[in-house]
């Protein structure tokens, strides 16, 4: 059964592309000899047409080199955690707990239990939205401050008990206040921690001084047309030396040598360490006003109340100040240390003097790369003759300057014992 | 698994060789297939560079089974292609001086090959849609007949069909009716 001219053409096509000769072909396609002939030395007439279509070399060699800027950007951005697209479980926490707050505020109950205390029965559902809220609070910073809050609420309810000497359930709010302020201290610090590991990440990754191109391994050695310098190396420039400055405050790196228009890498973003700091002190601050005003409360309590309340309360003011101290101390402590750390400037970045002159990496006037380019021979196999077939063709499509192949075709004459030349391959003949 | 399957399986992972390995391999048949749809050297390089960004921002989406990569790399060329038309739909022309071959040092060699990019980029612009961009991804760019389809969407059958028929009208476009050689 006779096969369709397109299916005709494209066989012959495949087989001239591999090396045969169009008359062994059209011979196997005596019906179609004529029509095939044309249409495949028009097909080979457009190959030749275009074959001289070649990137310029340089440009070759610089988007190689901003792309790889690119990717070394991309590597150095910190990981950012994704949002969860849809975590069943958190989504019916979350549903389950503001469900139960609009419900229990819209009873009333809420209003009435705000003011309980803790020997009266509405003062376990003070306690439960109490808990709803930390739940409710996602950020570590602020679910500190809601602690401070909770603390200075169970420094009122002593104040309370002590006024009506209930000195029993002094003990146990304050462990509760004890508690809260324990934890809105331990979160402070967790908050502090986890901002100095990303200003750590940022530091480490800023003071990576790059230079362009890199060297490929011999894993992935690509050819040496790849990476050859353009033939006319007088009309390539030196590539760009970038150098990131470790000064904060300049975000754009620094590009000497080479074509700097050409070269441009994203602008860093300005790290976020100001407004984290500025939520670190929102909290100490709030810690600290809550626990001074809790002491002035307990104070002012303590003249007032009688005497049976007097030693409880003076119990409970020595036992809150020294929690106080405690949790100011770690906290510094917590600070100094994050300071101390090789490579992080937290908070204390200094400024780079005015006078004082950038590193300016020395530029290459010959005009060559910094890095010399490898040489290496390709070493990857391909698993087709049509990959090997376009392979060789890619490997030499840098050798410029050499066009003797467009010779060959022009010595090309039309008959039937023609053998067209594989585009592919034609410097190799 | 292919050589070529590891290497992109390293790029998707992050290796920056595997995926300058990537970019040798295919940039000149980017470069070439853009080159013959746009106006001018210019326009082509920008394209070109923009195709392998966009290709290394979406590698980590890139799944085998459901694409070859070469195949995925020329629908992001081609998309990109579209895109650029579109906003220069009203400048068709072709200069002839941009038609340009890169230098050979021969002035007259030069400008033969110059003029018949000129003819060839002009002939395929008269081409239906369809039949330049098999034509194009076929003999410039040299794509495999499953490269093409796959590229394309279409099936190969079609795509032999559109390839015999854009080298017909080709033949017409460039040396006449006569079939002149």
């Amino acid at each position: 059964m006779a096969i369709k001219i397109e299916e005709a053409f494209n066989q012959c096509f495949e087989r001239l592309s591999a090396g045969e000769s169009l008359d062994s072909c059209l011979r196997d396609y005596e019906e179609y000899r004529v029509e095939l002939d044309l249409m495949l030395r028009t097909a080979y007439d457009v190959k030749r047409r275009a074959y001289p279509v070649q990137p310029r070399p340089e440009f070759k060699y610089w988007a190689r080199v901003r792309l790889q800027g690119v990717q070394d950007y991309a590597r150095r951005q910190p990981v950012q955690h994704k949002p969860v697209a849809f975590d069943l479980r958190r989504t019916m926490a979350i549903s389950m707990a503001a469900l139960l707050v609009f419900v229990i505020a819209s009873s009333g109950t809420v209003a009435a239990s705000s003011g309980s205390l803790p020997d009266e029965p509405l003062y376990g559902v003070k306690l439960a939205v109490e808990q709803a809220q930390v739940t409710l609070t996602f950020s570590d910073v602020d679910k500190a401050e809601v602690y401070a809050h909770l603390a200075e609420k169970r420094a009122g309810e002593i104040v309370a008990l002590a006024s009506q000497g209930k000195t029993d359930k002094i003990v146990t709010t304050t462990a509760k206040m004890d508690y809260q302020l324990q934890q809105a201290e331990q979160l402070i610090s967790k908050y502090e921690v986890a901002i100095a590991d990303v200003v750590e990440e940022s530091s480490a990754a800023a003071s990576v001084t790059s230079t362009a191109p890199a060297v490929p391994s011999s894993a992935f050695a690509v050819p040496s047309s790849a990476f050859a310098v353009p033939s006319t190396t007088s009309d390539v420039p030196a590539p760009p030396v970038i150098t990131i400055p470790i000064d904060k405050t300049t975000s754009t790196p620094i590009v000497t040598g080479g074509q700097q228009d050409n070269f441009t890498l994203p602008a860093k973003p300005v790290p976020p360490e100001t407004r984290e700091s500025t939520n670190i002190s929102r909290a100490k601050n709030t810690m600290n006003t809550t626990t001074a005003k809790s002491l002035a409360l307990l104070q002012k309590a303590l003249e007032k109340a009688p005497d049976s309340s007097k030693s409880a309360l003076e119990d409970v003011i020595q036992h809150t100040k020294k929690a106080n101290e405690r949790a100011q101390q770690q906290l510094k402590l917590d600070t100094k240390k994050h300071i101390s750390t090789p490579g992080v400037k937290y908070n204390t970045i200094p400024a780079v003097p005015a006078d004082k002159p950038k590193y300016i990496p020395p530029v290459n006037n010959n005009h060559k790369p910094a890095e010399p380019l490898p040489v290496n021979k390709p070493t990857i196999q391909t698993n087709t003759a049509d990959n090997s077939s376009e392979k060789n063709s890619y490997y030499q499509t840098d050798t410029s300057g050499d066009r003797d192949h467009d010779n060959k075709y022009n010595q090309t004459q039309p008959g039937s014992n023609l053998r067209l030349p594989a585009i592919v391959n034609p410097i190799t003949k | 698994m292919l050589i070529e399957e590891q290497v992109i399986l390293r790029a998707i992972n992050g290796d920056r060789e595997a995926f300058t390995y990537i970019y040798d391999l295919h940039f000149n048949k980017i470069y070439r297939y853009i080159y013959v749809k746009v106006h001018s050297q210019a326009e082509a390089e920008d394209l070109t560079q923009d195709v392998f960004i966009k290709a290394f921002e979406g590698i980590k989406s890139y799944k085998w089974r459901d694409l070859p990569f070469t195949a995925w790399l020329f629908r992001i060329a081609h998309n990109r292609v579209i895109d650029h038309v579109r906003k220069t739909s009203k400048e068709k022309r072709v200069d002839l001086e941009e038609a340009g071959a890169i230098s050979s040092g021969d002035p007259v060699l030069m400008t033969e090959q110059n003029f018949e990019i000129y003819q060839l980029k002009d002939a395929l612009q008269k081409l239906p849609d369809a039949q330049r961009e098999v034509a194009t991804m076929r003999f410039i760019s040299e794509l495999s007949i499953t490269e093409v389809a796959r590229a394309l969407g279409k099936s190969e059958g079609t795509v032999k069909a559109l390839q015999f028929n854009a080298v017909a009208s080709l033949r017409k476009l460039l040396y006449g009716k006569f079939n002149g050689y």
